[in-house]
């Protein structure tokens, strides 16, 4: 059982509500006993505030999940209840199984009820995993029309032309251009270019990687692109992420075809600020396609 | 009696004599035929496309050249290259609503300043809100006015101020409603020696048909300008300029997804595209065309002058104020350095019982000096000088 660090364990009644309460009466009273008119006030004044401290102190001591008591746990999920829904669901499989007394089933059981803690400790630290599925998209989808998302930086790690060429691809680019023409988010990408898609002896990528890079710029998407071999002195920059105002971010990778192998996606606040730091460091390797615009004609 | 002398073009720029005939044919038409068989051909096409004999009833619309004959008459007025866009709109706040719409698809926090008209800057500050981004305000009209200061320190401090707010747009006035002059390139190439500039907006209400617009062509992503004040129109008609190549195709854009969608505000700008481009939709609002037409004759007497104007006669302002008669002693020049001065001068008077007159008597005192003027609270009046010397009282 985790053992909290706070004072109010070391003094386990004032914890209690009738222990508080009678310390109070017994001060009181002795107060008034003891003390002038002014002087019972105050000291009626200093328990008030003392016990108003206790209130707050004993409520912060109750939220914090890391100090809660495995008896406590119930009656402080009760106050979230759908997450408590969840509670008593994944308490009555267990209780089930555990009615079960075949060996052999218990031992298989265990093994899944471990494997489903791997993948809760995950949710719990914020993040989810999705392998060899595009489904993470629906997600992806469910993020950017989120009320309150204003901004979503994306980068796009193009190793072939296929990529986001694909049905989901389209559709997930569709969802982009829907949400920016609306004006409801405002989107921004990077695009890290492999060498070969855009020779250093051309001014620009190959088609059709130049007009999806082009279509997206008219459109008003915030387009900047980059060789990957300029980021060959920080190649931690080469990946392709999704950073979803400053709530969650995303992270795509991809077999040779240019489909998912894994996504994951966090709303770790430190991961996100992480995700921010690298989008700034690549947008200094970066240039944007309206400024490469000004300099050069399209083909 | 004095002669009037008319230095309230800041405000409303008196109707040029083409102006006013296109204007009276205008209205003539509209009472004898409102809707003939040729009038939308003769508002494509232009005068000459009329039959012979509409030509010979209605001579004072021969400045009418069409919408594409129009617009390439305020290319030629500004020296904008050929395959820059015109923009025409009842209202230039339409075409402010245009241009902050493209402004905040790309940046997220836009550099204003304090010499901005306050309902582009409301307008602005509505859509920034909308979109989730934001504006930050510099605040440089004291400093330029009170301190002095020189378009280089104009350019650094706005130059300091987009890197230090890591601002990423641009709204700035090529000229401001009181007089000053922004060095509109100067500020634009120091932002971008050291930051990402990925939009601009220039407001030019001011600076159209009265200062070169070089400076704002060579640089900025889009321009807004109107018809009635130095251009000589009298009737409102805002009008928009883009096409640089950076912005272009993104503006186009944006302009064909709001016609597309039914959000393009302004009947004006829904018709002038959509004739222009042969799509007429017949189910869209009624525009007011009336002021096209004025809009026309005065770009053909601006360009028939064109030779004997000088948008770079500034330093003649110090003599045009010499020979000015004003009200009383009280009143003295607010001025700019050179390089921010324009044709609109501020006068201010510190005596403290002209400071409490309301603005409608300090115009009075003016006008019984032969002036028309603008005033404003606080003893300031905006003298609009003409282009040519004004003539002497009496």
């Amino acid at each position: 059982m985790a053992k909290s660090k706070s004072a109010l364990h070391w003094i386990p009644w004032l914890t209690h509500p009738l222990g508080v309460a009678l310390a109070g009466c017994g001060a009181v009273f002795l107060g008034w006993l003891l003390l002038p008119p002014s002087g019972a006030i105050a000291v009626v004044g200093l328990l008030v505030s003392i016990l108003l401290g206790l209130t707050v102190a004993n409520s912060h001591r109750a939220a914090t999940a890391s100090v809660t008591s495995h008896l406590e746990t119930p009656f402080v999920l009760a106050r979230d209840a759908a997450m408590f829904q969840r509670y008593r669901a994944m308490s009555e499989s267990l209780l089930a199984a555990s009615r079960n007394p075949d060996p052999i089933y218990r031992e298989i059981a265990l093994e899944h009820f471990d494997e489903l803690n791997r993948q809760a400790t995950t949710i719990a630290s914020g993040t989810f995993v999705f392998e060899g599925t595009e489904t993470w998209r629906i997600l992806y989808e469910r993020l950017l029309r989120s009320p309150g998302l204003h901004l979503y930086r994306s980068v796009a790690w193009v190793k072939n032309e296929n990529y986001w060429q694909d049905e989901p691809g389209r559709k997930s680019m569709a969802v982009n251009f829907e949400l920016h023409d609306a004006e409801l988010l405002n989107i921004e990408r990077i695009a890290i270019i492999a060498d070969e898609l855009w020779p250093l002896s051309e001014v620009w990528p190959v088609e059709p990687l130049r007009q999806w890079l082009q279509q997206q710029h008219s459109r008003g998407l915030w387009i900047k692109f980059v060789r990957e071999s300029a980021l060959s002195k920080e190649p931690e920059l080469i990946a392709d992420i999704g950073i979803y105002g400053s709530r969650a971010v995303g992270m795509q990778e991809l077999d040779d075809d240019c489909c998912t192998v894994r996504f994951t996606l966090t709303f770790h606040q430190a991961r996100v600020t992480e995700a921010e730091s690298r989008w700034t460091r690549l947008a200094v390797y970066a240039e944007s396609f309206a400024s490469y615009l000004d300099r050069y004609d399209m083909p | 009696m004095r002669p009037l002398h008319y230095l309230d073009t800041a405000r409303l720029g008196q109707m040029t004599p083409a102006a006013k005939d296109a204007q009276l044919d205008f209205v003539r038409l509209s009472a004898e035929e409102p809707s003939s068989l040729y009038f939308e051909q003769f508002l494509r096409d232009g005068f000459s496309a009329w039959p012979a004999a509409y030509q010979e009833r209605f001579p004072g619309l021969h400045t009418w050249t069409g919408v594409s004959g129009l617009k390439h008459s305020i290319r030629q007025l500004v020296d904008a290259p050929d395959d820059w866009q015109v923009l025409f709109a009842n209202r230039s706040l339409s075409l402010i609503h245009l241009a902050t719409r493209c402004l905040f698809r790309a940046c997220r926090n836009v550099l204003v300043t304090d010499l901005s008209w306050p309902t582009y800057l409301h307008a602005i500050e509505h859509r920034a809100s909308r979109t989730g981004n934001r504006i930050t305000t510099a605040a440089i009209r004291t400093n330029i006015l009170q301190a002095g200061w020189s378009s280089t320190e104009v350019a650094a401090c706005l130059a300091e101020a987009f890197t230090r707010n890591q601002c990423d747009g641009l709204f700035l006035p090529a000229v401001d409603h009181l007089g000053i002059r922004l060095p509109i390139r100067e500020i634009i190439e120091q932002i971008q020696s050291r930051n990402e500039l990925r939009f601009s907006l220039i407001d030019a209400a001011q600076a159209f048909c009265h200062v070169p617009l070089d400076d704002c062509l060579s640089c900025a992503d889009f321009i807004v300008a109107g018809s009635h004040k130095w251009m000589g129109a009298y009737l409102p008609t805002g009008i928009g300029l883009f096409g640089k190549r950076r912005s272009r195709e993104m503006i186009s854009h944006r302009l064909r997804h709001l016609g597309g969608t039914h959000a393009i505000e302004d009947p004006l700008l829904q018709f002038t595209e959509q004739i222009e481009s042969g799509r007429l939709d017949g189910h869209s609002e009624t525009a007011n065309l009336t002021s096209l037409f004025a809009c026309a004759g005065a770009a053909t007497d601006l360009l028939s002058t064109r030779h004997t104007r000088d948008e770079n006669e500034l330093p003649r302002i110090n003599d045009l104020i010499q020979t000015m008669r004003m009200p009383s002693a009280e009143w003295q020049p607010v001025l700019p350095k050179d390089s921010l001065r324009t044709r609109i001068v501020l006068f201010e008077s510190h005596v403290p019982s002209t400071q409490h007159q309301c603005v409608d008597a300090i115009r009075q005192t003016w006008l019984d000096a032969g002036y028309v003027i603008t005033a404003y609270p606080r003893a300031r009046v905006r003298a609009s000088m003409p282009n040519m010397e004004p003539h002497t009282a009496e």
